[in-house]
């Protein structure tokens, strides 16, 4: 998530870029490890996309890699939610689908079609759009790229533990 | 011939196996079950995600907005007290326990992915208590052999049993959205 937030419950949290290089990251107290996992993945993408141009332009993809990547870190170390706000958008249950199709290493899992990962994004895409934190020009979606390759990030930092 | 026997053997009990034919929609498409006194729907979408819920619903494919307003709410303010909420949430997962056999578990577990499934409840804002409820899983899980009716038993047993405290924030809307994915232990 980009940008800061203004409510009782949650601290700010914000991720500060500039020409070429992430500045900082900034978490409000109540943040946890996951949180700081998600936005070191889009500090991470930064890097791995071509200019800023290709990042900002496909920032709702790597929402949906950083969400989905928080969400097998929480898994793994077997995290409750501290707080009932998570579950209460529908956009966070498609995320949750994704184990159906990608495995905690952002592969295909077997027996699962290319076509249904695509349709299931596509499903995640329509919901995202209908949440109300949802901003059409912070969250460009690059359609060019394959439902796959948004979970690229994922495969590389999780190349040795398998 | 005595490999010819084997092979015969084998090819008859893999038929026998993969014969069971699943319930829900193998295809993309909704499929209606007219139980005896409540009628079901299934949907299948592209995905190969499968929903599973009562056609006699409140709130289901309706969006949840303020009231008065029509305003979309606040992701990150909760509708639900959160003590309530953890206890709730574990009642939910002994109704999930107690409601399959310990053969339905086993299979759950062993086919498809992870054995992975998802309930969500649509609550009301007023009394906290359970609307409706919907089931999801994916196409290649052992979900696709559960009868309508144990889906049905479970929802009844949600809605008698469960019992959420919601704040004054959640009150304002038409209802309060929650989902729980869960696996057998």
């Amino acid at each position: 998530m980009f940008g800061p937030i203004d409510n009782a419950a949650y601290d700010e949290h914000e991720i500060k870029f500039s020409t070429g290089k992430v500045l900082g990251i900034t978490l409000g107290e109540n943040y946890e490890s996951n949180n700081l996992l998600h936005e070191l993945m889009h500090a991470y993408r930064f890097y791995t996309e071509e200019n800023s141009n290709a990042y900002n332009s496909s920032n709702l993809n790597g929402e949906i890699e950083a969400q989905y990547t928080q969400l097998v870190y929480k898994n793994a170390i077997k995290a409750n939610i501290t707080f009932p706000v998570d579950p209460q958008y529908a956009y966070r249950i498609e995320i949750a689908y994704l184990y159906m199709f990608i495995d905690e290493y952002g592969k295909l899992n077997n027996d699962v079609s290319e076509i249904e990962l695509e349709n299931h994004v596509t499903n995640i895409i329509k919901e995202y759009k209908s949440s109300p934190t949802y901003s059409k020009e912070k969250y460009k979606y690059d359609s060019n790229r394959t439902a796959l390759s948004n979970f690229k990030n994922l495969r590389t930092i999780t190349k040795n533990c398998q | 011939m005595k490999n010819i026997l084997l092979i015969t053997l084998f090819l008859f009990i893999t038929n026998c196996i993969f014969s069971q034919t699943s319930i829900y929609p193998d295809s993309v498409g909704t499929k209606v079950f007219y139980e005896n006194g409540y009628t079901y729907q299934a949907e299948r979408l592209g995905s190969g995600i499968i929903k599973v819920y009562n056609s006699d619903n409140k709130w289901i494919n309706i969006a949840k907005i303020h009231k008065l307003t029509g305003d979309f709410p606040d992701e990150n303010t909760p509708d639900l007290e959160s003590n309530e909420w953890y206890k709730q949430t574990e009642n939910l997962y002994s109704i999930l326990e107690e409601s399959y056999s310990n053969e339905e578990k086993e299979k759950i577990k062993r086919v498809g992915r992870k054995g992975i499934g998802f309930v969500e409840l649509f609550i009301n804002p007023e009394t906290g208590k359970v609307d409706d409820v919907r089931f999801s899983f994916f196409r290649l899980s052992y979900y696709m052999y559960i009868p309508v009716s144990k889906f049905r038993e479970i929802e009844l047993k949600i809605k008698e049993r469960l019992q959420f405290e919601v704040t004054d924030y959640g009150k304002q809307f038409n209802y309060i959205y929650y989902w729980n994915d869960y696996k057998f232990k």
